[in-house]
């Protein structure tokens, strides 16, 4: 109980803390730098991330031209800067060499990238190297199964609990299959959730589940490890509390005792903190502001949690009544529930609307994203429910409590309630899915609309604004290598001369800060410069701000697909 | 693609097999004889997406086109060709050798496109048919009379690998007169460096003051040349190993090339 209300306190810390600039790690500086020609071979490298993201999950190649291997050992943290992995690497000849990383971020997210650098002083032409492709993601069937289960048992337990001691203390002793489903569902859970936080860290670490010695120190490394074990430990105190409060329960009693409060209390703290933490260990804790986030995520988990749970009750409930007292047990539970749950199907809906707003920048990320696509397919799984829901209202409701009630409500009620139950379970594995993609960079929402989509490879892109002719190209548009940025602009077929030209480079597909470069007038009207700043395979946005001599600037904006 | 090493295991950490990456080559079928000891050595270069390389660097200076070199393995032969690219990327270059034995080619290469650095290299052997009599590297002389013409290096040259550093020469006539150099492939003098046994490269230019596109960039520092009046030759030099080197100096004096090696220490 005490434990319960420390946790509490913890808890609400966690709302009041402030949010973290960035979703994801993100690389701010290397050592060699980028696409840049050392003389003296390095004996090591360094990457300096704008978190401290964990060595062992961490996978750093250096390779040559020809693809052989030369870092010499792991990455291991900088003894200087907690930020900083650095990576020991074998005595390097002259030539180029390509530095492939990916970490976990804080929120279990695996970010990666690429570079290159040269060994001089002559190392020779640049090669095209063929950058890894790795379609990593943490929504991979088997973790998202088992995020599905430790969801699916989550809400069913507590929602079941709810139901048992709300909803049924009227029936003076309901029947003993509730308590056998609110443990069924708590025993999913307690299993579900360690074994999915095992399968995404032997997915992190790149490690078969099995290698449990190598796997069980790495649990707690990550933030989002932590967060789901401490789900676990949550989850455990919630059944301590619901064993004593079930056990304290006196149903006959026409008011329940202190002790019986107190352990209901100790319950409820227990089970809301759980429901607390999913958000805490996702998105939801990386999202500004970030005590909004994690009230809305609370708070769609609680309603989600009662809806389920107690369609779950109701099913289990009409099951397992003797024939005599099905009828008479239903017209009580029934109109009970249906309360309970227009309350929260409401706060379900207003705060998965609510939460939505906050993750998508766009509302075309709605559809453009697979984030936003399957928000669109959980929403119409909820609807149909609701539909349903409605049906049973409107239908089954009126039949049970009236002064006769027909078995045929019952079935009806059996049916309704059946099929919303597959409808909201398949909601869930829609969060389950929901909760493993990244959700849309807000970099979009700061982009205008774009002149033009371009690349793969080189771009070549004439676009009229503002009475002047911008002639764009990036060459040869592909990651890790220099790319020369160009623009060429002409006014009625003359070069414009002494404009200021800059271009900013936004990654679209995850939250990486900007990068600006200065380009430099080479010849007249042609403004130029080589930079290595395409370091990740995916959608960029190039934004263009030309500012003619005596003109106001204007900018143009390229959406460009950088390959590997 | 990524793989899972060191699974079941505690040691071994994960790596990722990255496949060897697409490089610039040299496409050639070697050397062929085109009758009267004239050797015909064609060749193309073919760029990492496979497609021949056709857009070279232009204009004044010595930095255009492609530069091809013949040395043996030796360094007592050198021959130094501008050969003509044809619209397609092929080249075909009419070469005499002086002498029978192996031959290490560089083609050094200035495409339009930067890649990043202005130039680079492609290699190959060739072998020229014949009884190969290697020579021992003379020793370093500073002073070499070719054809009638005086080459001296001033001062004891302290060289060292990767540092950029300046060699003085005077180069004069049968008569004791002050050489003209004229302009010879773009440049006023061409300086070829090779290194004992590994036959590491380095090329670099002299022109004349003010003289553009002449400047090499090596690992990010600059080097240059220069000839302010006649018989004066300044050449810089960034070498990227230590060893002993042979450095071809070549120039065009009264309408004949002269080629002066010399031998440098470096450290």
């Amino acid at each position: 109980m005490r434990r319960a209300l420390v946790l509490a306190a913890c808890v609400a810390s966690i709302l009041v803390a402030p949010a973290g600039a960035w979703a994801h790690a993100v690389l701010l500086r290397t050592v060699p730098a980028a696409s840049r020609l050392v003389n003296t071979p390095p004996r090591s490298i360094a990457l300096v991330y704008s978190e401290a993201v964990e060595p062992r999950f961490a996978v750093v190649s250096v390779t040559d031209a020809a693809g052989r291997q030369q870092a010499s050992g792991p990455p291991q943290r900088s003894a200087v800067d907690v930020d900083e992995l650095d990576v020991p690497l074998r005595p390097l000849r002259e030539g180029w060499y390509l530095v492939f990383w990916r970490a976990i971020s804080a929120d279990g997210h695996p970010v990666r990238g690429a570079f290159t650098f040269a060994v001089g002083p002559n190392p020779g032409p640049a090669p095209a190297f063929v950058i890894p492709s790795l379609s990593e993601t943490a929504a991979t069937p088997t973790l998202v199964a088992a995020r599905f289960a430790s969801f699916l048992g989550l809400l069913a337990a507590i929602g079941l609990f709810a139901f048992r001691l709300a909803i049924t203390r009227p029936l003076r002793g309901p029947p003993r299959a509730l308590s056998v489903a609110f443990w069924l569902a708590l025993g999913v859970a307690l299993v579900a959730v360690p074994v999915y936080v095992l399968l995404a860290t032997a997915q992190f670490a790149l490690r078969h589940a099995w290698a449990l010695g190598a796997l069980v120190p790495l649990l707690r490394t990550s933030a989002f490890g932590r967060g789901y074990l401490d789900l676990e430990l949550l989850l455990l105190l919630f059944a301590v509390a619901a064993a004593v409060a079930l056990w304290l329960e006196r149903p006959r009693r026409a008011q329940r005792s202190v002790a019986e409060l107190l352990a209901l209390g100790g319950a409820v703290l227990a089970g809301s903190a759980a429901l607390l933490a999913p958000g805490a260990a996702g998105h939801a804790a990386q999202t500004s502001p970030r005590a909004l986030a994690l009230s809305l995520d609370w708070l769609h988990l609680a309603a989600g949690s009662v809806w389920l749970g107690g369609l779950v009750g109701l099913l289990v409930l009409a099951w397992s009544l003797p024939a005599s007292q099905r009828l008479a047990g239903l017209a009580v539970c029934v109109p009970r529930f249906s309360n309970m749950a227009l309350v929260s199907v409401v706060a379900l809906l207003g705060s998965g609307v609510g939460a939505a707003v906050l993750h998508l920048p766009t509302l075309a990320t709605l559809w453009e994203t697979s984030y936003g696509q399957t928000i669109i397919v959980k929403a119409s799984l909820l609807l149909a429910a609701i539909v349903l829901a409605s049906v049973n209202l409107l239908r089954a409701r009126p039949a049970l409590a009236g002064a006769d009630p027909s078995p045929h409500a019952a079935v009806l009620l059996w049916r309704l309630a059946g099929g919303e139950v597959l409808l909201v379970a398949g909601a869930v594995c829609a969060a389950a899915v929901l909760s493993s993609l990244p959700p849309p960079p807000k970099a979009l929402a700061g982009l205008g609309s774009a002149s033009a989509t371009v690349g793969p490879g080189p771009v070549t892109s004439v676009v009229d604004e503002h009475g002047y002719r911008l002639e764009l190209r990036v060459s040869p548009n592909r990651v890790a290598v220099p790319n020369d940025f160009a623009v060429r602009i002409t006014r009625r077929g003359t070069a414009v001369r002494g404009a200021r030209v800059t271009a900013t480079l936004t990654m679209l597909d995850m939250e990486m800060p900007e990068q600006s470069y200065a380009l430099a007038e080479s010849s007249p009207g042609l403004y130029r410069r080589a930079s290595p700043a395409l370091v990740m395979v995916g959608h960029w946005g190039l934004s263009f701000e030309i500012a003619p001599p005596g003109v106001a600037p204007f900018t143009v904006l390229l959406v460009d697909r950088a390959a590997g | 693609m990524l793989t899972a090493a060191g699974c079941g295991g505690s040691g071994g950490s994960p790596t990722i097999a990255v496949q060897p990456a697409r490089q610039f080559r040299l496409d050639t079928i070697g050397l062929r004889p085109a009758g009267h000891g004239v050797f015909t050595f064609s060749f193309r270069i073919v760029q990492p997406n496979g497609r021949p390389l056709t857009k070279f660097l232009t204009g004044a200076g010595p930095h255009t086109g492609v530069h091809v070199i013949y040395v043996r393995r030796d360094l007592a032969e050198l021959v130094h060709h501008h050969p003509r690219v044809a619209a397609d990327g092929s080249v075909d270059d009419r070469v005499v050798f002086p002498a029978p034995g192996p031959y290490r080619v560089v083609v050094d290469v200035y495409p339009q496109q930067v890649t990043p650095q202005p130039n680079f290299q492609l290699f190959t052997w060739v072998n020229v048919r014949g009884r190969y009599r290697p020579k021992p590297l003379p020793a370093g002389a500073l002073t070499h009379v070719v054809a009638g013409y005086r080459f001296t290096l001033h001062g004891r040259p302290r060289l060292r690998a990767v540092e950029p550093g300046l060699l003085s020469f005077t180069v004069t006539g049968p008569g004791g007169s002050a050489a003209r150099f004229t302009t010879w492939y773009g440049a006023l003098a061409h300086a070829i460096f090779f290194r004992a046994g590994s036959l590491d490269y380095f090329h670099t230019h002299v022109c004349a003051p003010r003289a553009t596109g002449c400047t090499s960039v090596l690992a990010g520092a600059k080097v240059t040349g220069s000839s302010s009046k006649p018989g004066e030759l300044r050449v810089g030099v960034l070498v990227p190993v230590p060893g002993t080197w042979r450095l071809f100096l070549q120039c065009r004096v009264d309408g004949r090339v002269l080629t002066a090696p010399f031998t440098l220490r470096v450290r």
